[in-house]
C-alpha cells in the first residue's frame, strides 16, 4: 500500500466573513464568497475529476476535465474557475459530463506513454486516478501519440528529474514556480502538440535559475517531474509528520518512508510556517542523517593527542562524570559549564540547562544564540518586554511596506522569502538596508523602492537617521505613542533623535547612504499604512547589535507599526530552534522564560520543583568561557551540537582555549572541528531520531517526531540525565513528553503546552496559557508585555574595528541557499554541486587595482589572521567591501574575524572586519596547518 | 552565597580559581562599551544603567576583576568608575 496524499481541494481556500449556500449533487454546502465550485464540492465530500488544478495554486482552467452543469447556466463550465453564487444548484455527475470528460481523457492518454506498471509514479499519479474516475475504457485515437519526440530525461538536478515524455502540459509546475516559489524559472515553450515545459532559456534545470525548492515536483500530477529517490526506491509506505531541522522558518514536513528509511520529504500543507512550501535544504538535503560519517558509538580519550577509543555508553558516562567531579573538586564549581545547541529540541536543551544549574551548581550555560540573536533578546526585552518577534509569518500578507535589514531571506529563510515575495508582487513596497545587493533588491516582478547600501558597521547611524526624519517631519503616530508607550521615555527619545547629529545629512558621512534616500525611505515606512520590519544577523552581529535592535523597536513604536497584522519587528532567526533554546533558559543570566536568575520568586519556583538551591549570580557567556579557559578558571565543558572551532570568531583564540581545558565533551552527529579538542564524544540523534519540539522564528512550537530509533541507542536527553545522575543530581524522565510537562509547569508562557495539545492542534505559538489557550500569533496587541513600550536612546558609536592603509577594505560574511552555516550537514549531501568552496566577492574596481582576475587565488588578511580563497568579481558588493561565507572548514573564514562584540550581549561582530586582499599562489599557514591536522586526526573506529 | 532557600551548597563560581578570567584590557574595553551606550542618558541614570548591566550580565569573577583593577586601569570610562561604587556590582 502506498501512502495517501494530503487531500487536495482543487483551488485555494478563501477567507472572509460572508458566505454563500449552494447545492452540489443535492447536498447543501456553505462556503466563503470567492470559493470555487470545485472546492465547495470537495468540502461537501464530492470529488470532481481534475488535472490542471491543485489547491496550492490559483485555478487555470486548461484541462477541461472538471466540467459541471449549473442550473440556469448554459454549457458546462469548469468548476475550478467558476466561483460559487448564493442558491447555485450544481450537478457534477451527469451522463453528458461523463461523456465529455472521457473525451478529454482520451486525448490526454493518446499522447501519454502507457508504461504505468513500471512508472515511478505508479500508485501516486493523478492522471491514472483521473482516468479511473472518468471510467476511461478505450482510446479512439490510438496510443501512438508521439510523446514529445526528441526529448530526453533531464537529470541534471541532483534530486529530481524531468521526463518530458510524460508531460500533460497542465502547467502546474510553471505556476508553482511563479506563484509559490516566485522564481519564474519555468515556461511552456512552443505551441499545440509541440508544447513542453522549459527551464530558463531552454536550458537544463541545473543551468537555469531554478533554486531546487521542489514546488514544481510537488505540483506535477504525473511522473514528469519526479524525485530521484522515488525513481530509485519506489513509493513510500508510511508517513510521519515532523519539522525541518535546518532554519528558523520551521517548515512542517511529511517524512515519507519505507520502513525506517526516508524516501522523500514533502512539505505539509497544514504546516503553520510553510503552508506546503519548502526549500532545497529541508526538501532534499536530509541525506546527512544516514551519512557514513555519523559516529554511532561513544568515544573517549585521555588526551586530545591520543587516538579515540570506542566505548560503551556506561563507560563514556562514567568517564565524563569522573572528570567533571575531579574538576569541580580541584577548581571549584565555576570551572564547569555547558553550551546548548539551537539544532536540538527544547527538551534536549532544557535538560542541559537543568544539569548545569542543578548538577554543576552554577549558571555557566549559554547557547549559540550568543553568536547570532542574543542582541534581539536584549533589545526587544528592553523595549517591548520579551525576547521574541512580534508576528506570525502570515502577517506579511497584510504588509503595505516591508523593510528588510541585514537579512538575505531568499538564501537564508527561503520559504518565508517566497511568502514575502508574493506580497511584494501584489504591490507592497520594499526597502532593503544592506551593504550588499541581495537577490531581493531585484528579483522577478519585485524591485526594491530603496536600497540603502550602507557601510558595514553603520546600522545605528541609518536607523537613527530614519527615526530623525519620522520625528522631525511630523510622521509620528501620536495616538499610538500616547496610549501604548511610556510618555517620559518617548519625550526623551524625541529630544535625542531630533538633534542635528542624528539628521540624515550628518549621518550620511558615516553610513555613505545619501540623505535624500533616507528621507524617502523614512516617509515610505511611516506613511505606508502597515509597515513591517524583518531583520537578520546583519543587525545583530555588530558592536552595536543590541542598540540597533532597540533602534528598530523605537522606529516601529513611533510609527505605530505594532500589535496587528502586517506590521511588527521580526527577527529572522537563523537556526531551527534558536528561539526555543533561548526560551529554555540557556543563558547565564536567565532562567527559562527570560527571567533573571536574581529574581528570588522565580528561583524559588525552580528550587521547589527541582529540589536544589540555585545560584542568584549570572554565569559565564561563551566568549567569557573561552577567556576563563585561557586563564585557567574554566576547565570542564559540555558542548551540545556546536562547532566553535569553525563557527566562532577569531578561531585561533578558540582553539587555544579548547586546548587549555581538562575535559571537553562533545555531543554531535559527526566528529566536527571542535571534536578535535574533545576528550569525550557522545553520539547525538539526528532530527529523524528525535522526539520533541522546535520553536521557529514566529514562536511556533512544532513537533519533531522520530521516524526511527536513535542510531546510537540513547536519546540525547537520556545521556544528559545520566551524567547529571552521576554528578549526584537525581534527574529521571520517562519520555520527552514528560520534559515538556515540566517546561509547561515552570514557564508561564508555555503553561498550556503539551505534546497532546500539539498533536491535536498541529502547532501553537507561545505565549500559550490560560489567557491564550490556542497560542498567540501576534504579540503586544493591546499592551506590551512590559506594559507600556519603552523608547531607548540609541547613540551611534563607531566600531573599534577601523580600516587603515594596511587594512583598507571591510569584510562582511553571510551564507547561501544551498549550504547551511558551518555546513556539517549540507556538506554531507549532494548540495555540494551548487557550491563546494567559500569564495570572496570583491568589487571590480577593488579587484582591478590589485590585479585580481575573476577566480584568482587571493589572500584575505586581517589583524587577526589570514586565509586564501578564490575571488569572485561582482558589483553585488560596493567598492570597499568584500564578502564571503563560512560553510567550509578548510577555508577558515573565522580565522580572519575579530574578537570584538556587541556591548550588551557579547555577540561577535562577524559583519565588520578590516582586511586587505592580495593575489597569492599558496594557502595560508593556518590552512596548511589545518590540513595537516586533518590528516592526523585519528579516525573513529565506530561502525566502520 | 545566599539563595532563597538558605546557603547554597556550592561554593561561589570561580572563588577558588587562581587566575582572572579575562585580560584586563579586554575587560576595560567591554566596560567602556557599556558606558558608551548609556552616555546619552542623564549622568545618574547612566551610572545606574552601567551598574545594573554589570550586575545582571557579568559573571562575579569578571566583576571582581574589574573592581580590582579599576583604580589603576587606564582609560576606564568615568561612568564605569562611578558605577563600580554601586553596591549592586559588588560580589555578594
Ligand atoms: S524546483 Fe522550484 S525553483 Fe526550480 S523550477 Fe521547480 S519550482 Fe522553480
Ligand atoms: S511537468 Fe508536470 S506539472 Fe509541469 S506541465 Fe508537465 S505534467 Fe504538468
Ligand atoms: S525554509 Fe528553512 S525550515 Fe523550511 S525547508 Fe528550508 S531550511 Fe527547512
Ligand atoms: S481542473 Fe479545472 S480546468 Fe483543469
Amino acid at each position: 500500500m502506498t501512502v495517501t496524499r494530503e487531500k487536495d481541494f482543487g483551488t485555494p481556500a478563501r477567507t472572509g466573513d460572508t458566505s454563500v449556500t449552494l447545492q452540489v449533487d443535492g447536498h447543501e454546502v456553505r462556503v466563503p464568497v470567492g470559493t470555487s465550485v470545485m472546492r465547495a464540492a470537495e468540502e461537501a465530500g464530492i470529488a470532481i475529476p481534475k488535472l490542471c488544478s491543485t489547491d496550492k495554486l490559483e485555478p487555470f482552467g486548461s484541462c477541461r476535465l472538471c466540467l459541471v452543469e449549473i442550473e440556469g447556466q448554459k454549457g458546462t463550465p469548469s468548476s475550478c474557475t467558476t466561483p460559487v453564487r448564493e442558491g447555485m444548484i450544481v450537478e457534477t455527475q451527469t451522463e453528458k459530463l461523463r461523456r465529455l470528460r472521457r473525451g478529454v481523457m482520451e486525448l490526454y492518454i493518446s499522447d501519454h506513454p502507457l508504461d504505468c506498471l513500471t512508472c515511478s509514479a505508479n500508485g501516486d499519479c493523478e492522471l491514472q486516478d483521473a482516468a479511473g474516475e472518468v471510467g476511461l475504457r478505450e482510446v479512439r485515437y490510438g496510443y501512438e501519440g508521439t510523446y514529445h519526440p526528441g526529448t530526453e530525461v533531464d537529470a541534471s538536478n541532483p534530486y529530481f528529474q524531468y521526463d518530458p515524455t510524460k508531460c500533460i502540459v497542465c502547467s502546474r509546475c510553471v505556476r508553482a514556480c511563479a506563484e509559490v516559489q516566485g522564481t519564474f524559472a519555468l515556461t511552456i515553450g512552443a505551441r499545440g502538440f509541440e508544447s513542453k515545459v522549459t527551464a530558463g532559456m531552454d536550458e537544463d534545470f541545473m543551468s537555469s535559475e531554478c533554486v531546487s525548492c521542489g514546488a514544481c515536483v510537488q505540483a506535477c500530477p504525473t511522473a514528469t517531474l519526479m524525485e530521484k529517490s522515488i525513481v530509485e526506491m519506489g513509493q513510500p509506505t508510511r508517513v510521519v509528520e515532523t519539522t525541518c531541522a535546518y532554519c528558523g522558518v520551521g517548515c512542517s514536513f511529511r517524512a515519507e518512508l519505507q520502513g525506517d528509511e526516508v524516501v522523500r520529504m514533502v512539505p505539509s500543507k497544514e504546516g503553520g510556517a510553510n503552508a506546503g512550501h519548502s526549500c532545497v535544504k529541508g526538501r532534499f538535503a536530509w541525506g546527512y542523517a544516514t551519512h557514513k560519517d555519523r559516529v554511532t558509538s561513544p568515544l573517549i580519550r585521555e588526551r586530545i593527542t591520543d587516538d579515540w577509543r570506542e566505548v560503551s555508553w556506561d563507560e563514556a558516562i562514567d568517564f565524563t562524570v569522573k572528570w567533571f567531579k575531579d574538576i569541580r573538586a580541584r577548581h571549584g564549581t565555576g570551572a564547569l559549564g555547558a553550551v546548548t545547541s539551537s539544532r536540538c529540541t527544547n527538551e534536549e536543551v532544557w535538560v542541559i540547562q537543568k544539569m548545569v544549574r542543578a548538577a554543576f551548581g552554577n549558571n555557566n550555560v549559554d547557547t549559540c544564540a550568543r553568536v547570532c540573536h542574543s542582541p534581539t533578546g536584549y533589545g526587544l526585552k528592553q523595549t517591548f518586554g520579551t525576547s521574541a518577534g512580534t508576528q506570525d509569518f502570515r502577517s506579511v500578507e497584510y504588509a503595505d511596506a516591508v523593510m528588510v535589514i541585514g537579512a538575505n531571506p531568499t538564501d537564508a529563510h527561503p520559504v518565508f522569502a517566497s511568502r514575502m515575495k508574493k506580497r511584494l508582487r501584489e504591490g507592497a513596497e520594499l526597502i532593503v538596508v544592506d551593504p550588499r545587493r541581495i537577490d531581493l533588491v531585484e528579483t522577478p516582478h519585485v524591485r526594491a523602492a530603496h536600497h540603502l547600501q550602507l557601510r558595514p558597521g553603520t546600522n545605528v547611524a541609518v536607523i537613527n537617521a530614519l527615526a530623525h526624519v519620522v520625528v522631525t517631519e511630523g510622521l509620528v503616530d501620536e495616538a499610538f505613542v500616547a496610549s501604548r508607550c511610556e510618555g517620559e521615555s518617548f519625550e526623551r527619545w524625541k529630544a535625542f533623535i531630533s538633534q542635528p547629529m542624528n539628521a540624515p545629512e550628518e549621518l550620511e558621512k558615516a553610513s555613505g547612504v545619501p540623505a535624500s534616500e533616507i528621507r524617502a525611505a523614512a516617509r515610505l515606512y511611516a506613511g505606508a499604512g502597515n509597515a513591517a520590519i524583518y531583520y537578520g544577523l546583519g543587525v545583530t552581529e555588530h558592536s552595536q547589535g543590541s542598540t540597533m535592535v532597540m533602534g528598530l523597536a523605537n522606529l516601529a513604536m513611533a510609527t505605530g507599526n505594532l500589535g496587528r497584522d502586517g506590521v511588527g519587528v521580526n527577527p529572522l532567526r537563523g537556526q531551527n530552534n534558536v528561539q526555543g533554546s533561548c526560551d529554555m533558559g540557556s543563558f547565564p543570566h536567565e532562567l527559562p522564560g527570560y527571567r533573571h536568575v536574581s529574581d528570588d520568586g522565580v528561583r524559588a519556583s525552580f528550587e521547589a520543583d527541582w529540589g536544589v538551591d540555585l545560584l542568584a549570580e549570572p554565569g559565564l557567556r561563551i566568549p567569557n568561557m573561552f577567556a576563563a579557559a585561557l586563564d585557567g578558571s574554566f576547565k570542564g565543558f559540555f558542548i551540545q551540537g556546536e562547532d566553535f572551532a569553525q563557527s566562532d570568531p577569531d578561531i585561533q583564540n578558540v582553539e587555544a582555549a579548547l586546548r587549555a581545558m581538562d575535559c571537553v565533551v562533545v555531543q554531535d552527529l559527526f566528529l566536527n572541528e571542535t571534536a578535535k579538542y574533545a576528550h569525550v564524544f557522545l553520539p547525538g540523534a539526528s532530527f529523524l531520531e528525535k522526539d520533541g519540539t522546535f520553536i521557529n522564528a514566529e514562536r511556533r512550537i512544532n513537533r519533531v517526531r522520530p521516524v526511527m530509533k536513535p542510531v546510537a541507542g540513547l536519546s540525547e536527553w537520556e545521556t544528559v540525565a545520566r551524567i547529571a545522575q552521576g554528578l549526584g543530581y537525581d534527574m529521571v524522565y520517562e519520555s520527552a513528553a514528560e520534559i515538556m510537562d515540566e517546561i509547561a509547569r515552570l514557564t508561564p508562557t508555555f503553561a498550556g503546552v503539551s505534546f497532546e495539545k500539539l498533536d491535536r492542534e498541529g502547532s501553537v505559538q507561545w505565549p500559550c496559557n490560560d489567557a491564550a489557550p490556542h497560542g498567540t500569533p501576534i504579540m503586544h496587541v493591546d499592551r506590551f508585555v512590559r506594559g507600556k513600550g519603552q523608547f531607548m536612546l540609541t547613540q551611534y558609536v563607531p566600531t573599534d574595528e577601523r580600516t587603515n592603509r594596511k587594512f583598507p577594505l571591510l569584510l562582511t560574511t553571510g551564507r547561501i541557499l544551498t549550504q547551511y552555516n558551518v555546513g556539517t550537514q549540507t556538506r554531507r549531501t549532494q548540495n555540494e554541486v551548487w557550491l563546494d568552496e567559500d569564495v570572496l566577492e570583491i568589487h571590480p574596481h577593488d579587484a582591478e587595482v590589485r590585479g585580481i582576475a575573476d577566480g584568482a587565488l587571493v589572500l584575505l588578511a586581517s589583524r587577526k589572521g589570514d586565509i586564501s580563497l578564490h575571488a569572485k568579481i561582482t558589483d553585488r558588493v560596493p567598492q570597499g567591501v568584500v564578502y564571503t561565507t563560512f560553510h567550509f572548514p578548510q577555508t577558515g573564514t573565522n580565522v580572519v574575524t575579530t574578537e570584538l562584540s556587541d556591548w550588551a550581549t557579547n555577540c561577535p561582530e562577524y559583519k565588520v572586519t578590516a582586511v586587505q586582499v592580495a593575489l597569492t599562489n599558496r594557502r595560508s599557514d593556518w590552512q596548511d596547518a589545518h590540513e595537516d591536522e586533518q590528516r592526523d586526526v585519528p579516525l573513529p573506529l565506530a561502525g566502520e | 552565597m545566599k539563595t532563597s532557600k538558605g546557603t547554597c551548597r556550592f561554593p561561589l563560581p570561580g572563588n577558588n580559581a587562581k587566575q582572572p578570567p579575562m585580560k584586563d584590557d579586554d575587560l576595560v574595553q567591554k566596560a567602556n562599551q557599556i558606558a558608551a551606550f548609556f552616555a546619552p542618558y542623564p549622568e545618574d541614570e547612566a551610572v545606574k544603567g552601567v551598574a545594573n548591566h554589570l550586575a545582571m550580565f557579568w559573571d562575579p569573577r569578571m566583576r571582581k576583576q574589574l573592581l580590582a583593577i579599576a583604580a589603576k586601569a587606564k582609560g576606564l570610562d568615568p561612568l564605569v568608575r562611578r558605577a563600580l561604587d554601586d553596591p549592586a556590582v559588588a560580589v555578594r
